[in-house]
C-alpha cells in the first residue's frame, strides 16, 4: 500500500513536471499559460491530502536540485527565492487543502469546485506572500497589499478559475472512474 | 536448483464486483517442467499468475510452492524462488540504468555489492545484453526491454520462472532469440501467452482455461489437435498447424 | 528538450569539483549561501567574488553555461540594480529628470546584485557538476541519520528516482493519446478555448487511469523482486570521501573564517 502510494507520488510528480512545460497563449493575457495549477490540484484530489503534497514536495525537490522542472524550464534554489517561490510553496499547501476537502464532501462537481477555489485562494495567499517578501528582500522596499494584490492576484487569478473549472469536472470524472475500476476506495457514497 | 513442486488446489479467486476469476482450479507442476497457460482474454490466466508470485491471495484454496504454503508470512522466500515477468516491460524496469534494475532484486536480497554486481553481470550476459547496462532503459526497443526485464528477474537465481505473454509485440527476429533462450533455461517455466506455435517450441504441458476453471490440461500437441476443445476454449489452431494457405484456403 | 531531464543542468566532467563527494558539495553550497549574509564591506565581497571565480574555474564548466543559469532570474538582477541606484538617498553624482544615481545607490545596487549573483552561479555549480542520480544519493547518505527519528531518506530517494525516470515515458504517452485523439479529429491547437477545453478530457482521463495501473503494476513488480523498503538493503555505491573532500573543507573553512572575522573584528 505504502510502495504503491510513494510510486503514484513519484508519477503525479513527473506529470507536473510535464505540466509545467507545456506553455500556451490565452486571450487577454500577456503571459504564456500552463496547466500546472490543474494537475497541482488533481494530485490533491485523487491522491489525497498527504500523498498530493508529497507529489508536489517531489516536484519542488527535483527544481531544487537543478532539473529544469519549474514553468519555462526554470530550476534551481534560487527560482524559490524569486517572485515565483511562494507560488511554488503555495502549490504543496493548494494540494493538501483540496486533497483534505474533498475527502469530505461528496463527488459532486459543484462542491469540488468549491474546494478546489479555497484550494486556489491559499495558493495567491502563498503567492502574493511570497512575491512581497522576495521584493522586499532583493529590493529593500516594501510592498503595500494593494500593490501586491494588483500585481500578482488581479492578472491570472480569473484564468486560473477557469482551469480549475476544467479540474473539478476532470477530478471528479476520473476519481469515479477509478473507484469503479476498483482502484480507489469510496469513502463517500 | 532444489526441487520445486509447485501445488496449487481448489483455489478461487474474487473480483472487487464479485465476479469470479478462478473457480476451483487444481493444479500440479513438477520441477523442470515447461507449462503454457493458455486461453480466451478474460479467462483468467493473469490472475492464476499472480497466484504464484503471491501478488494475490486465493479467497480460498491452497497454494503451494516447494516446501512453503503461500501466505504472509512466506511471501519473501516465495518470491526469491519465483521470478515472474510482465506482460508490460515499461512497468518493470524503473531504474536509471539497465545495470541498476537487474542488480535491484539482489540487492534488495541484501547480498553484498560485489556479489550484486557479478550476479547482475550473468544475468546480463545471458540473455546477451551486456552492451546495454549503461543505458537508461526507457530508451531501448520492445525486444530489448524484454530481455532486460528478463534478466532482471535471472539475478535472483529463481528456481521458477513465470512469464506473461512473453513474445507480445516482438518482431519475429527477437521472438525467435526469446524462444532460443527460454529453451535454454533448465527452470520451470510456466508462460501464460496467445503465442500457441512458441508453445509449441517450448512447452511439453498445455492447461487450457476458460472463465476460471481448467478445461483440460496435457501434452500441447495432443490438445492442439483437438478442434472441438480448441473452439470452446475460443482458440484456434496454432499458426503452423493449420496448414499452407495456398493449398488450403483459410478459415472462414 | 525534455528527453534530456536525465541530465538535467549536468555537464559531465571530470574537475575537483566533479570529484568531491557530494555531500562535500552540497553541505558547501548550504555553508556558502549563509556565508553571503556575513558579508558586509566590500572588502567581503571581493573575498567571494574571488572565491566564486576560483570555484567556476576548478569546475572546468564554460563560462557561457554558467552565464546561461542567470537567464530565467535576469529581470530580477536589473531591477534590483536600478531601484538601489536610482533611489538610495545620498550624495547624488548624476541626474537624468526624475532618476537621481546617487553614490550610495550606486554601491547599494552593485552589491545587492552580486549578492544575487552569487547565489546562483554557486547553486548552478553545484547542478552542473553532480549529476541528479548522484545527488539523490548525497541527499539521502545526508538525511539518514534522521532515519531514527522515522524521516524516510531512502525512500525520498527511490521516489525522485522513479518520478525523473517515468517523466519521458509519460511524455510519450501523453503524445501517444494525443495522436489517438486528434485521429479521432480532435483538435488541440484551433478553435474556441471551451472548444479545446472539451478536447483535453479524453486526453487527460486516460493519462490519469494510466497512471493509476501503471503505479500497481511497478509496486507488483519490485514486490516480486523483493522490495521491502530501505531496511537491509545493500547499497550499490558506497559514497567515500577523500583527500580532495578535505581540500575543499579546508577551504571553505578558510572562506568563512575571513568573511566572520572582516563582519566582526575589521
Amino acid at each position: 500500500m505504502l510502495l504503491r502510494n510513494m510510486i503514484l507520488a513519484s508519477l503525479f510528480a513527473a506529470l507536473i513536471t510535464i505540466s509545467s512545460q507545456i506553455a500556451f497563449p490565452l486571450p487577454f493575457s500577456p503571459v504564456p499559460h500552463t496547466l500546472q495549477v490543474l494537475f497541482v490540484m488533481l494530485s490533491g484530489i485523487l491522491l489525497g491530502p498527504r500523498w498530493g503534497a508529497v507529489s508536489v514536495g517531489l516536484w519542488v525537490l527535483l527544481g531544487i536540485f537543478g532539473l529544469p522542472v519549474f514553468a519555462q524550464g526554470k530550476a534551481g534554489l534560487t527560482v524559490l527565492v524569486g517572485p515565483t517561490g511562494g507560488f511554488i510553496a503555495g502549490f504543496g499547501c493548494c494540494a493538501a487543502l483540496v486533497g483534505w476537502l474533498t475527502a469530505r464532501c461528496s463527488l459532486t462537481y459543484s462542491r469540488v469546485f468549491i474546494s478546489m477555489l479555497i484550494g486556489l485562494t491559499a495558493l495567491y495567499t502563498f503567492g502574493m506572500l511570497g512575491f512581497m517578501a522576495s521584493f522586499t528582500w532583493f529590493l529593500h522596499k516594501t510592498m503595500t497589499f494593494q500593490q501586491g494584490f494588483l500585481l500578482v492576484v488581479m492578472p491570472f487569478f480569473p484564468f486560473d478559475v477557469l482551469k480549475i473549472g476544467l479540474a473539478a469536472f476532470l477530478g471528479v470524472r476520473v476519481k469515479q472512474a477509478l473507484i469503479h475500476a476498483g482502484m480507489l476506495k469510496d469513502q463517500f457514497q | 536448483m532444489s526441487h520445486h513442486i509447485i501445488e496449487i488446489k481448489d483455489i478461487e479467486y474474487m473480483y472487487p464486483d464479485k465476479t469470479k476469476a478462478l473457480d476451483g482450479l487444481s493444479l500440479r507442476i513438477l520441477h523442470g517442467e515447461a507449462v503454457a497457460i493458455v486461453g480466451a482474454n478474460g479467462a483468467g490466466k493473469s490472475t492464476l499468475l499472480s497466484h504464484l508470485i503471491g501478488v494475490l491471495i486465493p479467497s480460498s484454496g491452497t497454494v503451494r510452492i516447494g516446501d512453503y504454503p503461500l501466505n504472509k508470512e512466506t511471501l519473501t522466500h516465495i518470491r526469491r524462488s519465483v521470478g515472474m515477468v510482465f506482460q508490460n516491460s515499461d512497468d518493470q524496469l524503473f531504474m536509471p540504468t539497465v545495470f541498476d534494475d537487474v542488480a535491484f532484486g539482489p540487492l534488495n536480497m541484501g547480498l553484498p555489492p560485489e556479489e550484486a554486481t557479478q550476479r547482475a553481470l550473468d544475468a546480463l550476459k545471458t540473455v546477451d545484453a551486456v552492451h546495454l547496462k549503461d543505458r537508461p532503459p526507457y530508451k531501448l526497443s520492445g525486444g530489448q526491454k524484454r530481455s532486460v526485464a528478463i534478466a532482471s528477474v535471472l539475478s535472483m537465481l529463481p528456481d521458477i520462472l513465470v512469464m506473461d505473454e512473453p513474445s507480445a509485440g516482438l518482431d519475429p527476429y527477437c521472438r525467435r532469440q526469446l524462444i532460443t533462450l527460454l529453451q535454454s533455461f533448465k527452470h520451470t517455466k510456466i508462460i501464460a501467452t496467445h503465442d500457441l506455435d512458441l508453445v509449441i517450441d517450448l512447452c511439453e504441458r498445455t492447461v487450457v482455461l476458460s472463465n476460471g476453471k481448467i478445461i483440460a490440461d496435457g501434452p500441447t500437441l495432443q490438445i492442439f489437435n483437438d478442434d472441438v476443445l480448441l473452439q470452446k476454449g475460443r482458440l484456434e489452431k496454432p499458426l503452423r498447424m493449420q496448414g499452407c494457405p495456398i493449398c488450403k484456403p483459410a478459415i472462414r | 528538450m525534455l528527453n534530456n531531464i536525465t541530465f538535467g543542468q549536468y555537464f559531465p566532467g571530470n574537475s575537483f569539483l566533479h570529484r568531491l563527494d557530494p555531500r562535500t558539495k552540497i553541505v558547501g553550497t548550504l555553508l556558502f549561501i549563509s556565508s553571503i549574509f556575513l558579508a558586509e564591506k566590500v572588502t567581503a565581497y571581493v573575498v567571494i567574488l574571488v572565491f566564486t571565480l576560483l570555484a567556476i574555474a576548478v569546475s572546468r564548466i564554460p563560462p557561457r553555461f554558467v552565464f546561461r543559469s542567470f537567464r530565467p532570474l535576469w529581470i530580477i538582477l536589473v531591477f534590483t540594480l536600478g531601484i538601489h541606484m536610482f533611489s538610495t538617498p545620498g550624495l547624488v553624482l548624476y541626474a537624468w529628470g526624475p532618476l537621481t544615481l546617487t553614490q550610495e545607490g550606486l554601491r547599494q545596487g552593485i552589491l545587492m546584485s552580486a549578492r544575487l549573483l552569487f547565489l546562483i552561479i554557486m547553486s548552478s555549480l553545484l547542478t552542473f557538476t553532480t549529476s541528479p542520480i548522484v545527488l539523490t544519493d548525497g541527499i539521502e547518505r545526508l538525511l539518514s541519520p534522521f532515519r531514527k527519528i522515522g524521516f524516510p531518506a531512502h525512500e525520498l530517494a527511490m521516489m525522485m528516482t522513479i518520478a525523473l525516470r517515468f517523466i519521458p515515458t509519460l511524455l510519450e504517452e501523453t503524445d501517444r493519446i494525443m495522436k489517438a485523439q486528434m485521429a479521432r479529429g480532435a483538435d488541440f491547437s484551433s478553435g474556441t478555448i471551451v472548444r479545446r477545453a472539451q478536447n483535453m478530457i479524453p486526453l487527460l482521463i486516460p493519462l490519469f487511469i494510466s497512471a493509476f495501473r501503471r503505479a500497481d503494476e511497478l509496486a507488483t513488480a519490485m514486490e516480486a523482486r523483493c522490495y521491502r523498503g530501505g531496511e537491509n538493503r545493500t547499497r550499490m555505491k558506497e559514497l567515500a570521501l577523500s583527500w580532495l573532500d578535505g581540500i575543499a573543507a579546508c577551504v571553505f573553512s578558510l572562506l568563512l573564517f575571513l568573511l566572520a572575522y572582516l563582519r566582526w573584528w575589521h
